[in-house]
């Protein structure tokens, strides 16, 4: 027996959760122990101990959330945070594209008023990456994205004194970690997708862009007064609340998730307001918001499918379904 | 319907032929595809775990060989099903490929002439 592979595979395989090894841990011994023999391996190179401890981390987040329902909401926010981003580069940050009068002197980053583009590019490279078969690729950008949203107003406050908006990095940034956890569907429709979410965007920006005050628009435009973006989220709730009542629980589970991004920066955004003693009737609505996601949470079956985890063990379930008669007949 | 990811239609086609084992399942593959398939032991084991959870493949039984566990696992009936619809899709996406290559040899052969 190769006792090196044995020991280091001992190790690392603590990174899966308990009912996984319980239920996996020799047979995928046997199987790599088989391998090294073959190919006179004494020990395990440092990609597959990587390899194994990664997929031992995905493996808790598929007991969280099931992958099949990662990868849904992976595939909408990808098209949301795209989206979002391609209307906020297009109106409010891109001088040329703004629909209000352009004043050279407020363009700081070349043609544009902000580094909304910087956060912007990982999303388009995402997308063509995601349709192109390249996600991995893809989900590196994004979860490099992640630090590169919470440093940048920071960053962009000693640079220069331009206002990055928080709520729409911090919508990003949740939106970055939901579409990278799962592999969004390869699917021509996710470009159309993205493209509605960013003329959803457009349509914020052009009905704010009638008040007579209109000079440039920042990012957080969208999120104030007519914000358009709010209203979709509404019309998402209600599609979910549909879909759980139609027992269609992945696709209420689905949009649920996709939403969570947009709540966090609802709730982020008025939890700030009120630390500042500005809060809005808004907050009173966060408990509302959070009452209907834990209604279609409850409706679609996701938080029984929780609560079963924690009762019972999916290895127990496992174990019972396995048989135990010997194939060696056929093998 | 959701594409499959090749890993995934390897191991259902390694276990087209009848239920294997982890290892037998890696060579099995690597048989098939003159060893371009790319399945590695560590991978293994994740690609068997979503496929279960999606009804495809079931466990066929457990042996003990030299003091080690050995598994195997057999399609489901939505396995070979699911198997048979993706060998549909690629043999009609090579077919159309290879119509039209033939016909872009025809025509540059037909041009030279």
């Amino acid at each position: 027996m190769n006792s090196g592979v044995e020991r280091q595979y001992r190790r690392i395989v603590r990174w899966y959760p308990l009912d996984w090894r319980l239920k996996n841990t020799e047979v995928m011994l046997d199987t790599l122990i088989s391998v090294s023999g073959r190919e006179n391996q004494r020990s395990l190179t440092i990609r597959e101990q990587a390899a194994i401890a990664t997929l031992g981390l995905l493996a808790h987040l598929d007991r969280l959330v099931r992958p099949k329902l990662r990868d849904l909401a992976s595939t909408a926010t990808l098209a949301i945070g795209a989206g979002v981003c391609a209307g906020i580069v297009l109106i409010s940050s891109w001088a040329p594209g703004g629909a209000g009068s352009f004043n050279p002197d407020n363009a700081r980053f070349g043609s544009f008023y902000d580094l909304s583009i910087v956060t912007a590019l990982p999303w388009f490279f995402g997308l063509l990456l995601a349709i192109t078969g390249q996600w991995r690729i893809g989900q590196i950008l994004l979860l490099i994205s992640i630090p590169l949203d919470c440093a940048l107003p920071h960053v962009a406050a000693a640079l220069h004194p331009v206002s990055t908006d928080r709520n729409t990095l911090v919508f990003l940034a949740a939106s970055a970690a939901i579409a990278s956890l799962g592999s969004p569907n390869r699917h021509w429709a996710l470009m159309p997708a993205a493209i509605g979410t960013g003329m959803i965007t457009l349509v914020g920006y052009t009905v704010r862009s009638a008040h007579p005050d209109f000079a440039w628009q920042d990012s957080s435009a969208l999120w104030n007064n007519i914000a358009i973006l709010w209203y979709a989220a509404a019309a998402a709730v209600v599609v979910a609340i549909i879909a759980a009542t139609a027992r269609l629980w992945t696709a209420a589970a689905a949009i649920t998730l996709s939403l969570a991004p947009i709540t966090l920066t609802f709730l982020i955004g008025e939890l700030r307001s009120t630390l500042h003693q500005n809060g809005s009737a808004g907050l009173i609505a966060a408990p509302v918001t959070v009452g209907v996601l834990i209604i279609v949470m409850a409706s679609s079956g996701w938080l029984r499918v929780l609560a079963d985890h924690r009762i019972l063990p999916r290895a127990v379930r496992d174990r019972s379904r396995v048989t135990t008669t010997s194939p060696s007949e056929s093998r | 319907m959701a594409e499959m990811r090749e890993s995934a239609f390897w191991v259902l086609a390694a276990l087209a032929s009848g239920p294997r084992h982890g290892y037998g399942i890696l060579q099995e593959a690597g048989a098939m595809s003159s060893g371009s398939a790319v399945l590695k032991a560590t991978t293994l084991y994740a690609v068997l775990d979503r496929l279960e959870q999606e009804n495809l493949i079931e466990t066929a039984g457990e042996e003990v060989v030299d003091g080690r566990n050995r598994r195997y696992y057999r399609l489901t009936r939505a396995g070979s099903s699911r198997l048979a619809d993706e060998t549909n899709k690629l043999e009609s996406r090579a077919r159309a490929a290879r119509g039209r290559l033939t016909a872009s040899f025809e025509i540059r052969a037909g041009g030279q002439t």
